[in-house]
C-alpha cells in the first residue's frame, strides 16, 4: 500500500522563479489498484512520480510503502520496491548491454551484484521463455544490444524488466508517448495484464484520454501540484469522453 | 629490430594502463586524469620496495592496491562530493605529485643490482625476448581477468552505470559506489603499468607519468578503430584491441623517432597523432 502525506516539492526555492510543483499533496493507493493520473502540462505529474521513485528529493512530507517510510531512502534503494517506465523508451534500458544482460540487472534488482557470472544457460532459458510471451520474436535475439531495437520493442522489454523482480509499485510516465498507435495498444494491454497478474499497485500518467477511460480502476487529476479529482472504479466506469475532456 | 622490440615491450607495459583508461573512459565516460599520478605512484612504490629488498612480485599487488585507493579517492570526490570528474582527477593527480615525491625521497630511483620480476624464471636467453614473454603473459592475465570481471553480475552493473545511469539506479544499482569502485579498479590497472614500466626501463622517475593519460586515450581510440575493422563488439575483442592499440601507438612513436624527429617534439607528435585518431572517424562522417 502507498500512503502519501503532505508531500511538497518546490523548484528554484527562494528565487523569483520559485515554483511549487507538488503542493502538500495527499493520497493513498491500495494493493492491485491501477491508477490513471491525468492533468495538464506542468501540473506536477512527473514530479510526483520522481518524488515517489526517489529521483527527486521531497522538501517535506512522507511517503510510506507497505508501512515503511521511504522518503529518506535513495533512489536505488527504493527501486527494490518500485519499478519504472519512462516516457523516453531509451531511458529504461542500457543500450550497450545485450537484452540478456539488461534482464540480468532486472533480475538482480533486489539482490547483490556479486562476482559470479549469472548469464548462463539456465538464466537464458528463463528469460527466453518470459520474452517469448511478448510475441515479438525477441527471444531469439537475447545477445543483441538493446540499443539496436526499436523504441516500441525497448519499451515492452522495459516493462517486462520492471515487473520482473515483483515490485510493490509500478510507475509509468507516458510510456506510450513515443510509440506508434499499434505498439501503444500492445504496450497498454501488456501493462494491464502484468499489473493484474502480479497484483501490483500502479500509477500511469497519460495524456491519451481514451486510454484513461479504457484502462485502470481509478482516475486522479492533478492541477498546480494538487490532486483535484479522484474517481474510484465505480465512478470511473460512468465517466465518458466528453466529461473527461471537460476536466481540462 | 631491437629498436622496435623495445617499442613493443613498452607498448605491452603501457597496455595495462590503457585497460585502465578503457574502464574509466569507455565504461564510465570519465576521462580520468588521476592516471598521470597513479602511474607514477605505481612506479615509485615499486622502485622503493625493490630497492628496500622486497621481492619484486610483492610490489605488484602493493602497486595495484595503493593506486586503486588513489582512484577511489577521485571517485569519492566525484560521486559523493559532486565535483566534476575531470576536476576531481586533476585534484588527486596534483596531490599525488607530492605523495610520489615523499615516497621516492628523490626525483629518480635507478633499479641497480636488484632482482626484477623478469628474473624469476628465464624463458629466453635474450634479455628483451625474455621480457617480452613476461610482459605478454602478465597482460594476458590482466586481459582475461578484466574480461571475466566485466561479464560478472558486478561487471554488468558497472557497465550499466556508465551506459545509462538512470536505468542503473532504477534497477537497484548504487551508482555512486559503482563509480568509486570502477575508478579504483581502473587506477589499479594503471598502477600495474607503472610497476611494469619501471622495471622495463630500470628506473622510476617523478615525471614518468606526465601525459600517460593521453597515451591511454590514444590506445583506446586506436583500439576502437581496430574494433570497427572486426565488426564485433564483444568485450574480449575490445580489450584485445586496446592492447593492440597500445603496442601500435608505441610502434608509431618509435617510427617517428627513427625517421629523425627530435625527441624534444615527441609529446607534440603524440598530441597531434591522438587528435588525428580521434578526428578521422568524424572527418569521414562529415564527408559522407
Ligand atoms: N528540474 C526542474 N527545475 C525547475 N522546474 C521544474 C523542474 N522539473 C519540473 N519543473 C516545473 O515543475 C512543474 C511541474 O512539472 P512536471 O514535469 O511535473 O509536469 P507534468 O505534469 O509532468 O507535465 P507534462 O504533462 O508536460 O509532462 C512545471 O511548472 C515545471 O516547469
Ligand atoms: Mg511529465
Amino acid at each position: 500500500m502507498l500512503e502519501i502525506r503532505n508531500l511538497q516539492k518546490q523548484f528554484n526555492r527562494g528565487t523569483a522563479n520559485e515554483i511549487t510543483a507538488v503542493d502538500k499533496l495527499n493520497f493513498q493507493a491500495w494493493r492491485g489498484e491501477f491508477i490513471i493520473l491525468v492533468g495538464s502540462n506542468g501540473s506536477g505529474k512527473s514530479t510526483l512520480l520522481n518524488l515517489i521513485a526517489g529521483n527527486l528529493n521531497a522538501d517535506s512530507g512522507s511517503i510510506k510503502l507497505n508501512g515503511d517510510e521511504i522518503v529518506e531512502y535513495k533512489e536505488h534503494e527504493r527501486s527494490r520496491l518500485i519499478g519504472r517506465i519512462f516516457q523516453n523508451p531509451l531511458s529504461g534500458t542500457s543500450p550497450d548491454l545485450s537484452i540478456l544482460e539488461n534482464f540480468r540487472l532486472a533480475y538482480l534488482r533486489d539482490k547483490c551484484k556479486s562476482l559470479r557470472i549469472g548469464t548462463g544457460n539456465d538464466f537464458r532459458e528463463m528469460i527466453s521463455e518470459k520474452i517469448r510471451e511478448l510475441n515479438m520474436g525477441l527471444e531469439k535475439k537475447l545477445d543483441q544490444e538493446m540499443g539496436k531495437l526499436s523504441g516500441g520493442q525497448r519499451q515492452a522489454l522495459t516493462l517486462l524488466m520492471s515487473v520482473f523482480a515483483r515490485p510493490t509499485l509500478l510507475l509509468l510516465d507516458e510510456p506510450t508517448a513515443a510509440l506508434d498507435p499499434k505498439s501503444s495498444v500492445q504496450l497498454m494491454k501488456l501493462t494491464e495484464m502484468l499489473i493484474q497478474d502480479n497484483q501490483i499497485t500502479a500509477i500511469l500518467v497519460t495524456h491519451n484520454l481514451k486510454d484513461a477511460l479504457q484502462y485502470g480502476n481509478r482516475i486522479l487529476q492533478m492541477s498546480e501540484g494538487k490532486i483535484i479529482r479522484d474517481f474510484d472504479a465505480e465512478s470511473k466506469k460512468n465517466l465518458n469522453l466528453n466529461e473527461l475532456v471537460s476536466w481540462f | 629490430m631491437d629498436f622496435y622490440l623495445s617499442a613493443i615491450l613498452l607498448g605491452l607495459g603501457f597496455s595495462s594502463m590503457a585497460m585502465g583508461i578503457f574502464i574509466s573512459m569507455k565504461i564510465f565516460n570519465i576521462p580520468d586524469i588521476t592516471t598521470d599520478g597513479t602511474f607514477t605512484l605505481g612506479g615509485a612504490l615499486t622502485a622503493v620496495l625493490i630497492m628496500s629488498d622486497f621481492h619484486s612480485l610483492l610490489s605488484m599487488p602493493a602497486a595495484f592496491l595503493l593506486c586503486a585507493f588513489a582512484g577511489a579517492i577521485t571517485g569519492f570526490i566525484h560521486a559523493k562530493m559532486k565535483v566534476n570528474a575531470l576536476l576531481a582527477g586533476i585534484l588527486v593527480m596534483t596531490a599525488l605529485y607530492s605523495v610520489n615525491l615523499a615516497i621516492m625521497g628523490k626525483s629518480n630511483i635507478p633499479l641497480i643490482g636488484k632482482a626484477l620480476v623478469f628474473e624469476i624464471i628465464t624463458f629466453a636467453e635474450d634479455g628483451n625476448l625474455n621480457r617480452f614473454v613476461y610482459l605478454f603473459l602478465m597482460i594476458l592475465i590482466c586481459a582475461f581477468f578484466l574480461d571475466r570481471l566485466l561479464k560478472t553480475d558486478f561487471g554488468i552493473a558497472m557497465r550499466a552505470t556508465g551506459n545509462n545511469e538512470q536505468m542503473a539506479r532504477s534497477n537497484g544499482i548504487n551508482t555512486d559506489r559503482m563509480k568509486i569502485t570502477g575508478l579504483a579498479i581502473a587506477n589499479g590497472f594503471t598502477g600495474l603499468s607503472g610497476y611494469l614500466i619501471t622495471q622495463v626501463q630500470g628506473f622510476a622517475d617523478i615525471n614518468m607519468g606526465i601525459g600517460v593519460v593521453i597515451l591511454g586515450l590514444g590506445s583506446v581510440m586506436m583500439g576502437e578503430m581496430i574494433v570497427r575493422l572486426f565488426g564485433s563488439n564483444s568485450i574480449i575483442i575490445q580489450i584485445t584491441a586496446v592492447i593492440s592499440g597500445s603496442i601500435l601507438f608505441r610502434l608509431v612513436l618509435a617510427f617517428a623517432l627513427s625517421i629523425g624527429i627530435d625527441p624534444l617534439y615527441l609529446k607534440l607528435v603524440v598530441a597531434v597523432f591522438v587528435l588525428l585518431i580521434i578526428s578521422i572517424p568524424n572527418l569521414r562522417k562529415s564527408h559522407a
